[in-house]
């Protein structure tokens, strides 16, 4: 299955206030916060441009900060003029966002299964996905 | 802020396809509330499912789904709304969501997003999915 691009907007959270009081001095309930997701499209690029440079979404790589998943591309401009950098999602060593950064695609590399975070590690074979022991 | 078709769910979609899976399962979406991004790699059990403050999984009928050609061709699901009545058990925060088949509750695809954390009786959450392919 080919999957072409992706697109996910999403809206603030609009806390409500915590505590509110009618004219009378009541209490009354506070308004509700309200959350929309919308997903337009699920799906883990496969475009040729980023299988030029050997990274999918999704991927656990190795970066010059640590280990995370790529999350996509990003276009910057330089004086050589436009790059494409790849957007990784680093982690802790319980697999859990810490930071998102952008690396030139010569900087990362696919992880090794055991440089995955031990509560993130595959329990089933990946050897098909390109990670190695 | 990404939304991925883990490998599993690239293999039960393929296996689909070519008829080579005799029945389909309707999908199920559960609210994660580790804050992790997903990764191609993961399971089901990779994900720690809301509970408590009225929250419940979501079953996607399959007649729900809305299907049209095109380019890309879609699939889209009717706005699914979760309505708490207070927080979660320990507070805890939501950060993204994934779904799986309602038999074998394998994973299929999983999204994270903005951070959303219940507290008050009547705080919503309304993911509206839609799938591609071209």
């Amino acid at each position: 299955m080919r999957i072409k691009d992706w697109l996910s907007k999403k809206e603030p959270v609009i806390p409500g206030p915590a505590e509110q009081t009618d004219s009378g001095g009541d209490k009354v309930r506070p308004a509700a916060k309200t959350s929309v997701v919308h997903t337009v499209i699920v799906d883990r690029p496969t475009k040729s441009i980023l299988k030029g440079y050997k990274v999918r979404q999704g991927m656990w790589v190795t970066t010059p900060d640590g280990v995370g998943i790529v999350t996509g591309l990003v276009d910057v401009d330089s004086p050589e003029g436009k790059k494409i950098l790849v957007k990784v999602m680093l982690v802790d060593a319980a697999g859990e966002n810490k930071k998102e950064n952008a690396f030139a695609p010569k900087g990362i590399k696919q992880a090794s299964i055991r440089e995955i975070p031990e509560a993130r590690r595959p329990s089933h074979d990946v050897s098909h996905l390109g990670y190695t022991p | 802020m990404t939304a991925i078709v883990n490998n599993n769910g690239e293999f039960i979609a393929l296996s689909y396809l070519v008829g080579k899976t005799a029945s389909t399962e309707t999908l199920v979406f559960k609210l994660f509330t580790n804050n992790i991004t997903p990764a191609e790699t993961d399971s089901a059990g990779t994900y720690s499912v809301a509970s408590g403050g009225g929250y419940a999984d979501k079953t996607i009928a399959g007649g729900s789904w809305t299907v049209t050609a095109g380019a890309p061709s879609t699939a889209t699901a009717a706005a699914q709304t979760w309505t708490f009545t207070g927080a979660l058990t320990g507070s805890a925060t939501i950060y993204g969501y994934l779904a799986v088949r309602s038999g074998t509750l394998d994973i299929v695809f999983a999204e994270n997003f903005s951070a959303f954390t219940p507290s008050t009786n009547g705080d919503n959450l309304t993911i509206n999915c839609t799938l591609s392919a071209e």
